[in-house]
């Protein structure tokens, strides 16, 4: 008694379709998000591609398909961070500075454009822990328990990186602004 | 600077550096992600602890592929049908041109393998035989199953359809006036499950995918008095792509396929059996392999042969597709698997049980003339539950078949053929086996071209083929057909 073989490829062919569907809806999200962690464009578009290949061959193991965003997002988030620890002496803090100058030039004053670059500079500057903590709650307006979630670690650990990124970042404002105070 | 006012520029910082266009060329690498990979993953295995399993049909058709390119297979194709929709039911053998049949060629470069007890010899004569229309169905569906009915009348259930997604549709298709007309649905989509009839005359639908990621434990009952499915026992483990019996006593032997594991897909040698009596599926004998998409055969005696199929094997470096060559039989009366012989040929698409109890097995053999090279063609086995041994039958005819129907006068019709010189697409052809001769001929073809349709028997004789895929465009499969034709003998 045959069985119809071609229900395989059905199902892979199902499958593929599923995946690119669903990675096609998220696509321009999850590259924007990979910029804002990483802060780098082009570093970002292999981050966004790798993590899609790890999602294609992770496929089975989304149980849910409502869960996509949660666990795709997982999955890039890991690859930013892997590409953040291995770049440890190289954070494109330029980037991210030019880039929120190019986004939004106030012309509120010398004093606010410094702080805002020792700001962009102290985030890209961050443990890639705290910064991605930092990202997923000042961007993406998570919350702890959401960015445990996203990121796999306990809320309590999450708390502790958004504190001790604030309080880094914080410092570096503190300082630039006595650097700017000092010049004037 | 205050707390609030940090908050606000941490946002519009982040905010500006997310201003960026998706880059066109990132859309397009990840939409061509799954088959890049899946073409990949068959020599790789899986990344990450996971697998990707290349699919079987896609196992098949690179083995067809790679073997039109060494030997070319234009015997396959007699001819060329023209393309077009079924438009009518019972109106004749569809024109075609003359059909011309060409010899094939013996191979050069790779050494035919010698038969034991097929006889080799030249082209068999074009076999008595035609397609007519039969309409079209209410639903394009490629990958559906078919189950001919108590009353004649034949169950159309699933498929991937139009858009490429498992359908819960079904639909029934009665010779007697030759249309395809709607039936109740199952409660949700699903793939690669089985269709079994039972003597009730209802049908069993087990197992499957829910055509996302999980594979299924629930399974439904077809009844045909009242057109609708509802929900029977639910089996002992999910399984997905798994193999079905009826078995002589009226129970439903239910074995192997994808399980679940709490991260990854799993290959089952587990098997139950469903009593429609009870509606309750129980745990039997387990196989000795693990087995995704097995053919089964019932044997004299009311034995069960269990033969090809996927098994993976895992490595510290991955897991691995392999085709299952190692063939059981299942004995109802104990409940167990024993080994028996097995596959000459590596993998094995279909198996036939012939009017002399002798079993049929369609598959394909990797030839290694050179090592480096994993050349794969078309193989026909004959399998004698007397002697318990496989012997190649078929020679140099033998098909690249992925669907075989027994047909009342002991022949097989055999569809589902590759044009492997033609980028693997699909063809029309069709070819009838003759166990008193051991070869294949070709017979007449079908007006459309079609991979997986469904195939059944029906009870005047003729045979329905619907749906299927439709040529495909590259790596991509085609589209899933409506179209059905019927095969005159």
């Amino acid at each position: 008694m045959a069985r119809p073989i071609q229900g395989a490829e059905a199902r892979e062919r199902a499958r593929a379709i599923a995946f690119t569907r669903l990675t096609a809806d998220r696509l321009a999200s999850c590259y924007r998000l990979a910029t804002v962690i990483l802060g780098d464009p082009i570093e970002a578009e292999d981050a966004t591609h790798d993590a899609a290949v790890r999602a294609w061959e992770r496929w089975g193991s989304l149980r849910d398909p409502d869960r996509f965003d949660a666990w795709f997002g997982r999955i890039l988030v890991n690859e930013c961070r892997d590409r953040l620890r291995r770049r440890r002496t190289r954070p494109p803090a330029a980037e991210l500075t030019e880039r929120y100058h190019a986004g939004r030039r106030l012309g509120d004053g010398t004093q606010a454009i410094a702080e805002r670059q020792a700001l962009a500079q102290a985030i890209a500057e961050l443990e890639p822990d705290h910064r991605i903590a930092i990202v997923l709650h000042y961007y993406l307006e998570l919350s702890a328990e959401q960015i445990a979630e996203r990121t796999g670690a306990r809320v309590g650990t999450v708390k502790s990186r958004l504190h001790y990124g604030l309080k880094a970042l914080r410092a570096a404002q503190d300082a630039s602004a006595r650097t700017e105070g000092g010049r004037r | 600077m205050s707390d609030e006012r940090l908050d606000r520029e941490l946002g519009e910082i982040l905010r500006a550096a997310a201003d960026v266009e998706l880059p066109a060329r990132l859309a397009d690498r990840v939409a061509s992600i799954p088959s890049r990979r899946s073409q990949s993953a068959a020599s790789r295995g899986a990344i990450g602890g996971a697998r990707t399993r290349l699919p079987i049909g896609s196992m098949a058709l690179v083995g067809v592929v790679i073997l039109a390119l060494v030997w070319g297979v234009p015997r396959l194709a007699p001819g060329f049908a023209p393309f077009g929709a079924a438009t009518a039911c019972g109106a004749g053998p569809t024109p075609r041109p003359p059909v011309t049949v060409k010899s094939g060629p013996t191979p050069t470069t790779l050494p035919a393998t010698p038969s034991p007890t097929g006889p080799v010899g030249p082209t068999p004569t074009q076999a008595p035989g035609y397609f007519e229309p039969a309409g079209s169905m209410t639903t394009s569906r490629a990958g559906a199953t078919a189950t001919l009915l108590l009353d004649g009348r034949v169950l159309i259930v699933g498929g991937s359809s139009g858009a490429g997604y498992p359908t819960a549709s079904a639909e029934l298709y009665d010779p007697e006036t030759c249309s395809f007309s709607a039936t109740g649905s199952m409660p949700a989509p699903r793939a690669n499950y089985t269709a079994t009839p039972l003597t009730d005359g209802r049908v069993l639908i087990a197992g499957g995918f829910d055509g996302f990621t999980n594979s299924l434990a629930t399974d439904l009952l077809y009844d045909p008095t009242t057109g609708a499915f509802r929900a029977t026992g639910s089996m002992t483990s999910p399984r997905s792509n798994p193999s079905a019996t009826l078995l002589g006593d009226g129970r439903v032997l239910i074995a192997g396929g994808e399980g679940v594991s709490p991260n990854h897909e799993v290959d089952l040698a587990s098997a139950e059996i469903y009593d429609p009596k009870t509606g309750r599926f129980t745990p039997t004998g387990s196989m000795g392999t693990a087995r995704v998409g097995a053919a089964t055969a019932p044997l004299p005696g009311g034995k069960i042969l269990f033969v090809g199929g996927v098994s993976t094997a895992c490595t510290a470096a991955g897991c691995d597709d392999r085709p299952a060559s190692a063939a059981e039989v299942y004995d109802p009366a104990t409940g167990t698997f024993s080994p028996t012989g097995s596959l000459l040929a590596g993998w094995a698409s279909s198996a036939t049980a012939l009017k002399d109890g002798r079993v049929l097995v369609l598959g394909a053999i990797r030839n290694l003339p050179i090592p480096v090279l994993p050349i794969m063609r078309p193989q026909a086995e004959l399998y004698d539950p007397k002697t318990g041994k496989f012997t190649m039958t078929g020679g140099h005819q033998t098909p690249v078949g992925m669907n075989a129907t027994l047909l009342p006068d002991g022949r097989v019709l055999v569809l589902g053929s590759f044009d492997a010189a033609n980028g693997g697409d699909t063809v029309s052809a069709a070819v009838l086996y003759d166990p008193t001769t051991g070869t294949f001929a070709p017979t007449g073809s079908m007006a459309v071209a079609r991979s997986g349709p469904t195939v059944t028997l029906l009870r005047d004789g003729r045979v329905l083929v619907a749906g299927g895929a439709g040529p495909r465009g590259g790596d991509v499969p085609g589209p899933p057909l409506d179209s059905a034709e019927l095969f005159v003998p």
